[in-house]
Formats: structure tokens, C-alpha cells, sequence
């Protein structure tokens, strides 16, 4: 899908401007959540961590791992997701592991980037939607859950406030013809 | 401190103001100035300027929960809240427990009541917006014959308004209008190149119509003891070099400094004492809450500040034992009337081009338009009164991108490295009609922890309002598609009583004590040595922000009410 296709609809685009699709899923009493160690196997954990440095690479820039976003997704899913969120994300993951063990006969975390990549693809494309910011009451099956996630653990961790983005937490002044070549990159505040 | 456990009172305050939130503190400092012993009493949590920002600079990988909101604990305690643009894990603790300190709320009629819960109250939290009154707001009501018309018109006020403008440091352009009257301004902040861009095809397309920078009581040039604005972006967190106005910030200091002035936090006062005989207050009834013990206390004047829920809540609860009815409520109008403004309807659209401009700094501020409707007479529209548009002007960032964008890996995210295209919102502020059966009353049966009666709600939104939010949003977009806007998505969200935590209106003021609470210096009509001064006060709404009148009134009823105490008339 081209950008511009996707900016047509401005109520799409400016009205989950401010929204997280994680905040907006039912909610589900602590007291019926599953307890929270053990809630992924080191497999499991080993290709989502795959899966969000395959969507935030090492690129002249460090990427979603080396920027802590494992410790952020160990947190979300294990801690901060209610079940049905939960259940949502391993069912999406599961299918993409079995599509790899049968697809390739390998675990998807032993398969070749290039092999990955296709996996993550077809992922992403059992979800696509005409609204691309149409998460669902649980917020998006597996595909947009691990980008978003990864996204937002990325752009908010150190690394991607201060490397990948401008961090800048006293200002000082401002100025609103400021030019995006002077910076180059991403504020961070 | 006169603290009395019986009716032998002696009678070493001179003053009592009841909340430290925005009129507290003028009251507070004006009280002080004057000479006068000032006792505050506040039920929040004590907060120190400064160290009690705890979220102020936090950067985005230091923040709780690794970022992401704890919605069980916001559902459960912080339900009403957490609706707010302010709420969130670095403010959290500014804000009322709506679990521990709750009111009568129901899906049906629903109303929010947004409150602080320490020291400085709101003062913390507002938007600092701050604009003039003019005749045109003050004569509307008895034009119109809507309401019952103000005791005072902007001459009165005028003087108060410069001020408290000289003192809180308000930013902004001087532009001339009648009805939106400069005030006593530090230099405004900058438009960015794209809300220039607006502003210039609006003064091209509208003849009637104008746009400015927003009026803020954020300073841009240094004040004794507070630093000009650092652009950091979010104030709500706090701002411990003062730069925005508050009253832990500026007033407090201000009534510490006189040596006249105590502080009681966690003091929630329940009701007042009335002597019908000598038509004064006699007492303020306090419980500690964090010990539960009850206490009361007696001053020469009493300055209620509570906001405008808070103080007519302990108004209805001042009782006589008789009649079951509030001493102040000499009128029937005590609990009606509320009103607030319509919020949440306009339109926003993307702007093209301007792409090698990306804003430095994080302005703590936006644009105004003025309102244009009925200016100069009826426009003939189907509605009366007006609107103004607040909003601003940015570029889309990696959390919309993110989503936009589809795909993933080098490209995805060298992508997200760029700002996406600029946008410009525009959103509505109108006037909301004071109608009787918008209230705020007492739950019948409902308690707090303490035994106080719940407040409960009925607000709906009329004809009227309904009428020019349609001509917001149209007006809106007509303005956007003036400037070039694309993709322009127009907004009119559910209206929801206290939503643009504007609430106002329930001990109005009025020349007739058959008719207001107050009179035309904010004095209880029933009670000489009180005095309201929050947003409980006012006979009408306007359509602009409401704070910098709350002050200028507080400041002008202190001075007449010293100089009534002093001719012995108090």
C-alpha cells in the first residue's frame, strides 16, 4: 500500500494521532490474568526478539535490540497485556511458526534472514486492513502487535531518543522556522 | 491559630481562604499584603514547589511502567481522571483518587468533575490560557434576557485584570479588538511557518476574522524569582523555574513572604457555621484527612476558593437545622446554573508543503481565533453567542507514521527518521447558556469516607450549543480548505459536562439576593464576611478561557473587602 493511499482518509491518520491501539482493549480484572512468569517459552521468546529486529534494524543506527526493546516486550507481554491480548499474539506467532517448520523443516529462529523476512511478510499480510489504524478491540493480531510494540519500545528507549532521534529536554528557545537539515532526524522530548 | 472547640471563639485569624488552587493563592497573597493573618486551608496532600515535580524533565526510557499506562489501576482509582490530556504517570500524583474521593457519577448523565488533589490545586494542571472578558460578555445575559444580568461590567474590572496580568505574566500580541481586550502583555510567543501560513489565508478569506498567537500566562520575559519559558513542552508536570503561573509558583510565595501567612494541608472543610443573627459565617468546619479529627476555626473574613464544585458542595452542606436549608442559598440559584464550554468539536487537516521546516522547542502554546460570531449584533445563525478556535500547527510523528506506514526493516525505519506532513487543528471553545437545570447538588444518600454527602450531577447541553458546534466544525473546514488544507477531517465529539474542565456558574453573582448568591464584590448576600471568588461566581460563561477573570475578581473582592472590614462595615 502506497502512503498516499493510506493519508486519503484524514479521519484515519489524525484521529489515532494521540491514541494507542494498546489502551483502547477491554478490560479484564487482575484477578482473572495468568500469572505472569512463564508466559513464553525461550523459543517463543527468541523469535519475537527476532521478529523486532527484523522490524528496527542495526542500520548507521543501533537496532530494536540493542536499544532494550527485549526488556520492553518481556514487559508488555508478560506484564502488561490482559489475556486476550495475550492469546491473540501467541496464536499469530504460533502460526508463523508453524509456517516456518513447515515451509523450511527449521525453527524460524535458525532460518536465513531473507527466510524470516518472508514469514514476518506474510504476517503482515493476514492483517492488512483498508484502515491501517484499525487495531481491533485487541489491538491488531500478531503482526501489528510485535510493530507497534517494537516502534514504540524503540523510539521511547535511550537509544531511540538520543541516537535514532534528537533528544533535546531543555530547549531553551523557539523557533518556528526552524530548518529539518539543521537536524536531520526526529525530535525527542 | 484560632482553632475552637467551643463557641467562646477568639478570633486570632483575621482571614481563612479555603483551597490553595488558583483564587486560594490570590486571595491568599492579597490578604496577606494587606496585613491581614491569613489561614489556608487546602484537603490535598502537602506539595513543595520544585521538589514536588517528581515527573518534571523525566526523558521518555525513565518513565513507570517502561512507558505504558497502567489501565487497571487508571479504571479502578483514576477513572474519571485519566480522561484528561494532563493525566498521566508523570502528573498522576497531582490528581484526585476518584476511588477515594469519589461522586455520584452515572453513564446516563454523565459529568466530569476533574480535580487536583495538593497544594496549588489546578493551578498545576490549567492550559494557562488567559484571556479578557468585555462588555460584550458582561452586558449579554440582560441584552438577551438569559440569565440575570451581571452586577459589574469590564470597567470594573479592568483594573483588576492589569493587575493580576502584571503579576502572573501573560505572553501575547496586542491586537486592538473590542471585544477581546489586550492586556498588560509580555511578548507573545512565535507563530510557527505554517500557522502563519493559516493565519494569512484566513485574513485574506474572512474579513470578519483573525489569527493569533494564544494569550498565555506563561512567561517569555523573566518575572522576581521566575525564569522565562525553557520550551521543555509539557507544564503540566511542573515547572520549578516558575515560568508558568501557578499559585505554588508565584502567589504563595508572594503570601509566605509577608510573614502573615499559614498553610494547613489535608484540611478538608465540610461546612460553614452561620449566625442568623449577625449574618456571618461563625465557623469552618474541618476534618484532617488524614487522621479523620475534627476541628473548626473562626476568622473576621472567609474566602471561599474551592473551585466551583468544591465550594458550592460546602455551601449546600452549610445547613441550617431548621429549614434543611443552605444559609447562602437565600435565591434557589445555589447548584444551578452550571455551565462549562462545548470542547471537543472542529476540524483538522493536512497542510502541504513548508516540508524543510520542522519546529526547535516545544511551545507550551498555541493559536486563538477570536470569537467572530454575533459581534456586532444577531448574525442571524440560529444561535446566540459565540465560539472561539484554540490549536496549533505541527508535523506528524513516528507514532502516526508507524501505523501509516506499512512494511518493516531498513527502509521502514529510515523512513520514520523524517517528520511526516504538517497538520493544523483547529478546535472550538463556545459558550454554554447558564440553564436552571444544570446542577450541582448533594446525593441524598451517598457519602464520602467522611460522611459528607456525595455531590451528584445533571447537565445537558441545549439548542444553542448544539447549533454553533455545528457551525464550528463547518467554519472550521472552511478556514482549512482557506489554506490549502487536504484530507480535512472534521471532529464534533460526544459533549460531556465538565469535559473542558471550564465548570462554572452554581453561587452566581447578581444585584437581587432573591435571585444570586453573591453580590457584585463576590459577598455572600446572606453572610457579610464571606466571600466566593472561584468559578462558582459567574452569571455567564463567555466563550473564552475562564482563570484570568477567577483572578482579577478574587484580587478586587480582597481589596473591598479589606476596606469593608477596616470601615468596620464587616
Amino acid at each position: 500500500m502506497q502512503r498516499r493511499d493510506v493519508l486519503k482518509s484524514l479521519a484515519v491518520v489524525l484521529g489515532g494521532a494521540v491514541s494507542h491501539s494498546c489502551s483502547q482493549a477491554v478490560e479484564v480484572p487482575a484477578a482473572q490474568r495468568v500469572a505472569v512468569a512463564g508466559v513464553m517459552t525461550d523459543e517463543q521468546r527468541a523469535a519475537v526478539y527476532r521478529c523486532a529486529d527484523l522490524i528496527i534494524p542495526v542500520t548507521d543506527t543501533p537496532g530494536a535490540i540493542d536499544a532494550g526493546v527485549d526488556e520492553f516486550l518481556d514487559y508488555v507481554i508478560s506484564v502488561w497485556y490482559q489475556e486476550d491480548e495475550r492469546e491473540v499474539f501467541f496464536a499469530g506467532l504460533a502460526q508463523m511458526l508453524a509456517e516456518a517448520q513447515g515451509a523450511y523443516g527449521q525453527h524460524f529462529i535458525a532460518l536465513k534472514e531473507s527466510e524470516q523476512v518472508a514469514l514476518l511478510q506474510a504476517a503482515q499480510g493476514r492483517e492488512l486492513t483498508s484502515n491501517p489504524l484499525d487495531f481491533g478491540e485487541s489491538g491488531g493480531g500478531f503482526f501489528k502487535k510485535i510493530k507497534e510494540l517494537t516502534v514504540t519500545g524503540y523510539y521511547t528507549s535511550k537509544v531511540g531518543a538520543t541516537i535514532e532521534r534528537k533528544y533535546v529536554p531543555m530547549p531553551g528557545f523557539y523557533d518556528g522556522d526552524y530548518k529539518f537539515s539543521e537536524v536531520g532526524r526526529l525530535w525527542a522530548k | 491559630m484560632g482553632k475552637i472547640d467551643t463557641i467562646d471563639t477568639t478570633q486570632e485569624v483575621d482571614a481563612i481562604v479555603i483551597g490553595s488552587g488558583i483564587t486560594g493563592g490570590w486571595a491568599a497573597k492579597e490578604l496577606s499584603e494587606k496585613g491581614l493573618k491569613v489561614l489556608m486551608l487546602e484537603r490535598g496532600k502537602p506539595l513543595e514547589h520544585g521538589t514536588g515535580y517528581v515527573g518534571e524533565h523525566q526523558p521518555p526510557w525513565e518513565r513507570n511502567n517502561k512507558g505504558m499506562r497502567p489501565r487497571e489501576l487508571y479504571k479502578d482509582e483514576y477513572e474519571i481522571q485519566s480522561t484528561s490530556y494532563a493525566f498521566d504517570e508523570t502528573t498522576r500524583h497531582f490528581w484526585n483518587n476518584d476511588a477515594q474521593n469519589p461522586y455520584d457519577f452515572n453513564e446516563q448523565d454523565p459529568f466530569h468533575w476533574v480535580r487536583a488533589d495538593v497544594v496549588g490545586g489546578r493551578s498545576l494542571l490549567w492550559a494557562r490560557q488567559s484571556y479578557r472578558w468585555s462588555d460584550l460578555d458582561f452586558e449579554a445575559n440582560k441584552k438577551e434576557g438569559i440569565g440575570i444580568d451581571w452586577p459589574i461590567r469590564y470597567k470594573d474590572l479592568a483594573p483588576w485584570y492589569s493587575y493580576v496580568e502584571k503579576f502572573i505574566g501573560v505572553s501575547g500580541q496586542a491586537m486592538g479588538l473590542d471585544h477581546l481586550p489586550d492586556g498588560e502583555f509580555q511578548k507573545p510567543m512565535e507563530m510557527n511557518v505554517v500557522e502563519r501560513h493559516v493565519a494569512s489565508a484566513i485574513a485574506e478569506n474572512f474579513s470578519d476574522r483573525v489569527m493569533t498567537i494564544g494569550r498565555t500566562a506563561t512567561l517569555t520575559e523573566p518575572l522576581p524569582g521566575r525564569a522565562a519559558c525553557h520550551y521543555c513542552g509539557p507544564c503540566h508536570r511542573g515547572c520549578s523555574t516558575g515560568s508558568y503561573f501557578s499559585s505554588l509558583s508565584s502567589t504563595l510565595p508572594a503570601a509566605k513572604a509577608t510573614g502573615n501567612f499559614d498553610l494547613r494541608a489535608n484540611a478538608l472543610v465540610e461546612s460553614l457555621e452561620y449566625d442568623a443573627d449577625t449574618k456571618r459565617v461563625s465557623a469552618v468546619r474541618v476534618i484532617d484527612t488524614v487522621t479523620g479529627e475534627r476541628s473548626r476555626y473562626s476568622a473576621k473574613l472567609i474566602f471561599l476558593c474551592a473551585s466551583t464544585v468544591g465550594s458550592t458542595q460546602i455551601l449546600l452542606n452549610s445547613t441550617d437545622a431548621d429549614s434543611g436549608r443552605s444559609f447562602a442559598n437565600t435565591s434557589d440559584a445555589l447548584g444551578r446554573y452550571m455551565m462549562d464550554h462545548t470542547y471537543r468539536a472542529g476540524a483538522r487537516g493536512i497542510i502541504p508543503g513548508f516540508e524543510e521546516y520542522y519546529p526547535y522547542g516545544n511551545r507550551p502554546n498555541g493559536i486563538y481565533i477570536p470569537r467572530f460570531r454575533n459581534v456586532d449584533g444577531d448574525d442571524g445563525l440560529g444561535f446566540t453567542r459565540g465560539y472561539g478556535y484554540q490549536g496549533s500547527a505541527g508535523r506528524l510523528s513516528w507514532d502516526t507514521m508507524s501505523k501509516i506506514t506499512p512494511g518493516f526493516g531498513a527502509d521502514f525505519k529510515a523512513g520514520l527518521r523524517k517528520p511526516g506532513p504538517w497538520y493544523m487543528n483547529l478546535g472550538g471553545f463556545g459558550e454554554i447558556l447558564p440553564y436552571a437545570h444544570n446542577t450541582v447538588a448533594l446525593h441524598k444518600s451517598k457519602k464520602d469516607r467522611f460522611g459528607i454527602p456525595q455531590v451528584t450531577f445533571h447537565f445537558e447541553f441545549g439548542e444553542n450549543e448544539k447549533r454553533h458546534r455545528e457551525d464550528v466544525v463547518e467554519q472550521a473546514v472552511a478556514m482549512l480548505k482557506a489554506a490549502g488544507a487536504t484530507r480535512i477531517d472534521p471532529f464534533n465529539a460526544e459533549m460531556v459536562g465538565g469535559a473542558a474542565i471550564h465548570e462554572m456558574g452554581t453561587a452566581r453573582m447578581g444585584h437581587d439576593p432573591k435571585e444570586a448568591v453573591l453580590n457584585a464584590h463576590n459577598q455572600a448576600h446572606a453572610a457579610s464576611n464571606l466571600f466566593v471568588t472561584d468559578g462558582s461566581a459567574m452569571a455567564s460563561a463567555s466563550c473564552v478561557n475562564p482563570s484570568l477573570t477567577y483572578m482579577a475578581l478574587t484580587a478586587r473582592a480582597v481589596d473591598y473587602a479589606v476596606t469593608q472590614l477596616q470601615a468596620g462595615a464587616i
